[in-house]
Parts: structure tokens; sequence; C-alpha cells
């Protein structure tokens, strides 16, 4: 299990959850909207194919370490 | 073979519900009280059964479930993903045991102690749970009518 903090510009939470989840499914089950914006994972931004990835794949595995992350969605208003 | 037990008495009196660690070889199995179908059915029914919540009970801080990948057990969790080959068939987690280390019990209770005494935790409430959805169960098959 790894601890994902998941959310958006006005809310985020911690989530426990199997690493062998995708992130796609992760921000569904937790309500993220993530057709708007950047996604971020530990500050890096993601390229779409990647969110059908695992958070294991990702170098998520649970170990010391790697045990926990931060998925945000990111949107910048225009000229913010 | 060496076997460790991590035991915590329920103060109920009866028979102790709890997980356990065997040592063999280079390989170190936590082992549920509960089978791999019984954590599905909590997973389907009583996800809330399964995790463990922090003293003001918003926030879950450990959290049991089954995995399709490889099973693990961390300060988050435990992740179940395969069957005692016993005939209790309890769920397990399978670890290795890196070859330089020379006490296992040592090495295993300071690496997942703390996330056993949690699953015992998450597990005491399994058993209210079960009986619950069982009950629910019942009721609905009661309510089917084949015509």
């Amino acid at each position: 299990m790894i601890k994902v903090t998941i959310g958006n510009n006005v809310k985020r939470e911690s989530v426990i959850i199997d690493e062998n989840e995708t992130l796609r499914s992760v921000l569904e089950d937790n309500g993220i909207d993530y057709t708007m914006g950047t996604m971020n994972l530990d500050g890096c931004s993601l390229k779409a194919g990647e969110l059908n990835q695992t958070f294991k794949e990702l170098g998520y595995d649970g170990t010391p370490g790697h045990d926990k992350c931060y998925l945000l969605n990111v949107v910048k208003a225009d000229n913010a | 073979m060496e076997y460790i037990f991590f035991e915590r008495a329920k103060s109920s009196g009866k028979e102790p519900v709890m997980a356990r660690i065997i040592i063999a070889g280079d390989a170190a199995i936590v082992e549920s009280a509960y089978t791999l179908e019984q954590i599905k059915t909590l997973e389907k029914y009583r996800p809330r059964a399964l995790t463990l919540l922090d003293e003001d009970g918003k926030t879950v801080v450990f959290k049991v479930g089954t995995t399709t990948g490889k099973g693990s057990i961390n300060n988050y969790g435990a992740s179940f993903d395969s069957e005692s080959r016993n005939e209790g068939r309890k769920a397990i987690i399978t670890l290795s045991i890196p070859k330089e280390v020379l006490d296992a019990e040592t090495f295993v209770e300071d690496v997942i102690g703390v996330s056993i005494i949690s699953l015992n935790r998450v597990e005491e409430q399994f058993d209210a749970a079960l009986a619950s959805v069982e009950e629910e169960r019942q009721t609905v098959r009661a309510n089917i009518t084949v015509m």
C-alpha cells in the first residue's frame, strides 16, 4: 500500500491505495477531474499515457522512500 | 523452520484473532487470520471494515486489501495476493529476506512488526463485519424468486 495525497487547486486529501492501481482509477475513485489543467506526480508533469500506468510502474512500490506521493491536478487561470 | 507469533489476545476471552509470520529460508510469509475470499467480500460490501482510522476517526492510517500484483505490507497497509497451501487457505503475503541478514526474526520484527500490530487491529473488525454482510446476503437470497 502507498499513501497518495490527491487533489486539485481547492481540495486535497490523503488516501491509502494499492500500488498496483492505475493513476486514472485513483483519480476517478476520488472524484478528481483530470480533463483540465496539468497533472503532476510529485511536481513532475504527467503525459497522457502515464495515467494508465500503475503507481508501481512509476516507481512507487511501497518500499521505504517509495511509499508516498502527491498526485495533483493544477489548473492555471489565464495570466496567472 | 522457525515460527514467530505476534499475538494480540482478545479481551472477550474468545480465541485470539491474529495474523502470524512464518519464516522459511529466505522467505517471510505473513498469514492473515482470514481467507482471501473473506477479505474480497469485505472489499465489496464493507470497505470501511478494512481500514484503521486515527484518533479523530476521519483519516485512514492503515488499510488491508487484496491485490492483483505482488502482495506487500508496510506502515500504510497490507495487500494480500495469495492463499496458504494448508487446509485453512488463509490469505498470505510472501516477502524476501535479504541474504546478508543474519538474524531473520529480528529483521522481520524490525521491518514489519508495527504493521502486524496494525493488521491485527484491523482484523479485529472482520468478524462483526462478515457476520453483518452474511445476514444481509441471506436477506437478499430470501427475496430472490425464480419464475
